[in-house]
């Protein structure tokens, strides 16, 4: 099992005859990035309250008074918010890793 | 009823006239011969870390002679009704309303109206019976288990919000993820299992 990154937002590449459509790459490496790992109860009001105590912004989910899960479909469908024009599609990690290994 | 003719139409055209092949075990639903006993659900409970859950719908506490019960009381339940954060609160609340209910082939709703006065009873409809509270991974694992040796319908709903309707499910046995609350903040995250000689540098 490897974990799913969404790697860039303009990989839009040429080919002769079409243009294929933003490629979802599967890397397996070290990622030099913050990241929050959560359990599957956890909610977008409880995710953006944690991350911006954290000091960090996360593009996330939008629903009226954040009471959606945060750790499941949004993220594994693309993570496509509101802010994804200027700050790409949602990056949390659909599963929970092992951070020390 | 003319969904139901146009499924049978295309299922007609799709497959002639061959038989549909019938399910080798249907699940064991609440109410069959092949319920567990509470017996069973006992030694379920001795390896969790909570009691069995036993959701209700959301209306339920309308009906009830007392002015409390775990669902809450019903003048915060007409005042909440539509709240997303309340619904997912409780283990037998969809986000949906519809998703509570239930329609007997025969058209017959089975379901826990909002408005009591309509002096029709208040039913389960699609809420599963019994469920398990998850807090951590035994539990999981001991719930899954026991559903699969007693071959129930495994529900599992954490905020109610699935549009299919997949978060409740009659005579089924819930499985609830909500208060699977830990979170952690990593500076510099590392997947587990990658490679320490490749590095990807993201944005920060």
């Amino acid at each position: 099992m490897h974990p799913l990154f969404l790697k860039g937002r303009h990989r839009i590449r040429r080919t002769r005859v079409s243009i294929e459509p933003i490629s979802v790459d599967l890397i397996n490496a070290h990622i030099l990035v913050p990241a929050v790992t959560f359990g599957a109860g956890i909610q977008w009001y409880e995710a953006y309250d944690y991350i911006d105590g954290q000091g960090r912004f996360v593009v996330g989910g939008l629903s009226q008074g954040g009471s959606v899960g945060s750790a499941g479909g949004w993220v594994m469908g693309g993570g496509h918010s509101a802010f994804s024009p200027s700050l790409g599609l949602g990056k949390i990690l659909p599963s929970r890793r092992n951070p020390n290994n | 009823m003319l969904n139901k003719y146009l499924t049978l139409l295309l299922f007609s055209t799709t497959l002639g006239n061959a038989a549909p092949k019938p399910h080798t075990q249907c699940r064991c639903i609440y109410g069959d011969p092949c319920w567990p006993t509470e017996a069973e659900f006992s030694s379920l409970s001795n390896l969790l870390s909570q009691p069995l859950l036993h959701p209700l719908p959301t209306a339920y506490p309308c009906y009830s002679s007392s002015s409390s019960t775990p669902a809450g009381n019903c003048s915060e339940v007409q005042a909440l009704y539509t709240d997303g954060n309340f619904r997912a609160d409780n283990p037998g609340s969809m986000q949906n309303a519809n998703f509570e209910t239930y329609l007997f082939p025969n058209g017959t709703i089975d379901a826990c109206y909002l408005n009591a006065t309509l002096n029709i009873p208040c039913k389960q409809g699609s809420i599963p019976p019994i469920g398990v509270d998850i807090r951590k991974a035994e539990d999981a694992q001991a719930a899954v288990k026991f559903a699969n040796e007693k071959n129930l319908r495994l529900v599992i709903k954490n905020t109610g919000h699935d549009y299919l309707g997949r978060s409740a499910g009659r005579g089924g046995f819930l499985h609830w993820t909500h208060h699977l609350k830990d979170k952690v903040f990593h500076a510099s995250f590392v997947p587990q299992g990658a490679p320490s000689n490749q590095t990807y540098e993201g944005e920060h």
